[in-house]
């Protein structure tokens, strides 16, 4: 019975908050509110962001529920009750038809112009800056390679990256305008979300040194296959030498799409071998050898999955003419970043957050550090499922819990979802026998983490589960 | 779903630390688990007993919003129906709301709660409850009958003698002069019957003893006085189970014979280090696991247990001990039937989540309970038939 919530008073203000979930992309909203959900269940884990479209928005949507609401009371009372009644009903439809097309008005009428001119500006300092330009790009792994290169080449160089997640053409725009011209290097994290982006931000950013960190199933409902999103990347050829884009050999997926470029694996690349010498929650030593020459290296970043990533900065970085004491001291520098495998301590137990992971490469590496760490206590297993998997969906998530039954944790919990059972399927053809929790308030449960853990519990967090997604 | 009652507050002097044991150990992780319903019983300083939601928001106790609350609500009835249904009135047209309750889950520190009170009126109303049942708080909470049972059993207790307040308020004089013979300084003077160190002085001479019994006599009419023990290792040691027994690690609280915890201390100060600004809460400030030799803490440990057995504790205990470190000698100091807290720091660190902690003593109330039911209360005779 969802339909009454949508003559709340705080309606409004949550409709438009699951408007800018999915980041003000009418038609998004439009699906997702095809079915009337309960506007009671659907914030959980987020505050509506107060921003100037925001303020408009609610404005408008405020406007329309008063507005309707008033209209079918005058008509009870003037004309006629039936009327007066079936306009009420009519109420969550018109919101969310009012919502979606003031936004779209807005889109057409003021944000897209002045967003073009923004770009516009951008794209004339872009070309006129000496620095040299680096993409990265890939359905994981993207912001990780980022900060790992950026740490790295910046024992040398003066290096920027765009901030945080911020990886689609405006804010790429908006962060070139902000720079001052004395930058050695840019590095631009490319986001994906639909065919064709990857060509926008290329014709943007001319990249002269490219990173492809894999292909997996992500934005799947955009793309349709893992075919369509290789097509995308390879835009980057458009602009930039073979030689100079390095393809992750790790990635089967991404290897079997594209065959230009040059490989880099965990084990080396080029000339580079590497090999892992010793890994705990402090962090990975490993070695890098080239001919005659040896790098013992050591970084705060847990995960072996992460050595590939580590022996392209430190290629890259010689490339750019770091000396060897300026690269060991740049992968000294790397260390976990927030919600991506960064571990810590937590009620006495080891809490490993990768929440910010949203593919099945990256759950597989993080399952396999779960099943090699030794404990006193107790291994658990925390995840919602991953998101856009679109048609892969159930073929991911059974996978997912096979690869879950396979680390062997001691207990698992998940976030209940539209994917729960069929991860469960999957732990139950992997054949785990461990304990299974199965959380229907997610945030009971990341929110009070310190009731369920204990002195020697090891806990690995993966994935996110946003509230635009069921 | 089963209905869990957590009872929490009461008329004791350690009121207000049952409500954070209550709130913050108990209902919290109770209602994390999904497979409870909880209801919050708060009695007041007065003895009412009130049941609302509301009750389980630590900021109605902190912002003082708690006599508002009192002053609104009206108190809740308790229906003895061959178990216990809590019954509240909902202000709606006179219309009472009822609450069958499975399993009592008490959080009563000291008097009227801790101290068998509560225990026996759950033994009446035919309920399980978690803890120690009547006997062993009655024996717990009573520092010198616990030194008693305990002795019989020879485990080492601290030279001791008690007395009424009666008696010492009629001849002080005499009783000093006796406790004096009996007695070497430093010693210890407490109320029998208090926990969280209420009342307790450390005396080194006659002027101090008598400051000390008056004091304690104003908190209870038991006084126990007791030799201090020398070359001193305090510890405690939080024990579960009913049959079989599973302790959480032996800690030992960081502070020296003549600056032991008082309320202050423990509570309000954030432990010994609070007082130079650490973080609150005495088990900030402990040694866990304590650091003795592996025999040492073998032998403290199985004390513990001992002392645990000795006085019939089921559910829940903490003992605390006194180790004199040169002689190795592990004297029991006393016992607590519900440890504030439920010393969940302690079974954390020994490996047992706040969750595992509350469902593990709710499964135990549970087990004792199914053994109590098999016990015949009825026996047939033609008794009545003579009238």
């Amino acid at each position: 019975m969802g339909i009454w919530s949508y003559f709340l008073p705080k309606s409004p203000k949550i409709l438009v908050y699951m408007l800018q979930q999915v980041e003000y992309n009418s038609s998004k909203f439009l699906k997702w509110t095809i079915t009337l959900p309960n506007l009671l269940k659907v914030q959980k884990r987020q505050k509506l962001e107060t921003t100037a479209r925001v303020q408009l928005l609610l404005a408008i949507t405020y406007s329309g529920w008063i507005f309707l609401l008033v209209t079918a009371v005058v008509v009870c009372l003037k004309i006629n009750v039936l009327f007066g009644v079936l306009l009420l009903f009519l109420l969550p439809l018109f919101l969310i038809c009012v919502l979606a097309t003031s936004n779209t008005l807005l889109d057409l009428a003021i944000i897209t112009p002045k967003e073009k001119r923004e770009i516009a500006r951008a794209k004339n300092k872009l070309m006129s800056l000496p620095a040299t330009r680096i993409a990265i790009l890939g359905s994981y792994g993207k912001t990780t390679t980022k900060e790992i290169l950026t740490a790295v080449l910046s024992s040398g160089k003066q290096v920027v990256a765009t901030p945080g997640n911020k990886n689609v053409l405006i804010s790429h725009a908006r962060w070139v305008n902000s720079l001052n011209g004395a930058e050695d290097v840019l590095i631009f994290e490319y986001g994906e979300g639909k065919p064709g982006d990857i060509k926008l931000l290329t014709d943007f950013s001319h990249p002269e040194i490219a990173v492809i960190t894999g292909v997996a199933a992500a934005h799947m409902e955009e793309y349709g296959s893992l075919d369509a999103i290789a097509k995308d990347f390879r835009h980057i050829f458009s602009v930039c030498s073979p030689k100079n884009v390095f393809i992750n050999g790790d990635s089967p997926e991404l290897t079997s799409r594209i065959h230009q470029g040059r490989t880099y694996f965990g084990a080396g690349l080029g000339d580079w071998k590497i090999k892992l010498q010793s890994q705990d929650l402090d962090g990975m030593d490993f070695i890098m050898s080239s001919g005659k020459k040896t790098l013992k290296l050591h970084t705060k970043l847990i995960g072996e999955h992460l050595l590939g990533s580590l022996g392209l900065a430190v290629e890259l970085a010689e490339q750019l003419g770091l000396s060897d004491q300026q690269i060991k001291a740049g992968v000294a520098a790397t260390k976990p970043f927030e919600h991506r495998m960064q571990p810590y301590k937590l009620a006495g137990a080891q809490i490993i957050d990768d929440t910010y992971n949203g593919n099945i490469e990256g759950v597989r590496a993080g399952l396999k550090l779960l099943g090699e760490l030794k404990t006193t206590g107790r291994k658990i297993y925390v995840t919602p499922g991953l998101v856009e998997q679109g048609a892969l969906t159930r073929v991911i998530h059974n996978k997912l819990g096979q690869l879950i039954a396979k680390s062997q944790p001691d207990r698992v919990v998940l976030m209940q979802n539209s994917v729960t059972s069929f991860i469960q399927d999957g732990l139950d053809e992997g054949g785990f026998a461990g304990e299974l929790l199965i959380e229907p308030v997610p945030l009971d449960f990341y929110t009070n983490l310190e009731h369920f853990v204990a002195a020697g519990d090891i806990v690995l967090m993966q994935n996110d589960w946003p509230d635009s997604y069921r | 779903m089963k209905t869990i009652a957590v009872i929490f507050g009461g008329r004791s002097t350690e009121h207000d630390v049952s409500i954070v044991t209550a709130l913050a150990s108990i209902i919290k992780p109770l209602e994390l688990t999904k497979q409870y319903k909880v209801e919050a019983v708060y009695v007041a300083k007065d003895g009412a007993w009130y049941w609302d939601e509301k009750l389980k928001d630590i900021d109605l106790y902190s912002s003082g919003g708690i006599q508002d609350f009192l002053h609104k609500s009206s108190p809740v009835s308790v229906q003895f129906d061959g178990g216990m249904t809590l019954v509240k009135s909902s202000g709606i047209a006179g219309r009472k709301t009822a609450r069958k309750i499975d399993v009592v889950f008490p959080a009563m520190h000291g008097t009227y709660g801790e101290d068998g009170s509560l225990m026996g009126l759950l033994r009446m109303a035919n309920v399980p409850f978690v803890g120690c049942d009547l006997d062993a708080s009655v024996l717990a909470m009573d520092k010198v009958l616990a030194k008693q049972i305990v002795a019989s059993k020879d485990i080492p207790v601290a030279k001791y003698e008690y007395l009424q307040r009666e008696i010492f308020a009629r001849n002080s004089s005499e009783v000093l002069r006796k406790l004096e013979k009996a007695l070497t300084y430093p010693m210890f003077v407490k109320p029998a019957h208090l926990g969280s160190s209420i009342g307790i002085t450390r005396v080194t001479g006659n002027q101090e003893l008598r400051n000390a019994i008056e004091v304690a006599s104003h908190y209870d009419e038991k006084v126990l006085i007791e030799e201090e023990i020398s070359n001193l290792i305090e510890v405690t040691l939080p024990i579960m189970g009913n049959e079989t027994l599973k302790p959480a690690l032996l800690e030992r609280p960081l502070t020296k014979p003549e600056d032991f915890f008082d309320f202050d201390t423990k509570y309000l100060q954030g432990g010994k280090g609070g007082k130079k600004g650490g973080s609150k809460g005495a088990q900030g400030y402990s040694e866990l696991p304590a650091k003795l030799s592996d025999e040492l803490y073998k032998k403290a440990e199985n004390t513990g247990l001992s002392v645990y057995r000795a006085l019939g504790c089921q559910g829940i205990a903490r003992v605390d001990m006194l180790i004199d470190f040169k002689t190795e000698i592990v004297y029991f100091n006393e016992v607590n039937p519900l440890p504030g807290g439920l010393y969940a720091h302690n079974w954390r660190a020994a490996g047992v989540s706040n969750i595992e902690l509350v469902q593990t003593l709710v499964r135990l109330a549970e087990e004792r309970w199914q053994v109590v039911k098999q016990q015949n209360t009825i026996f047939s005779t033609n008794y009545l038939q003579q009238f």
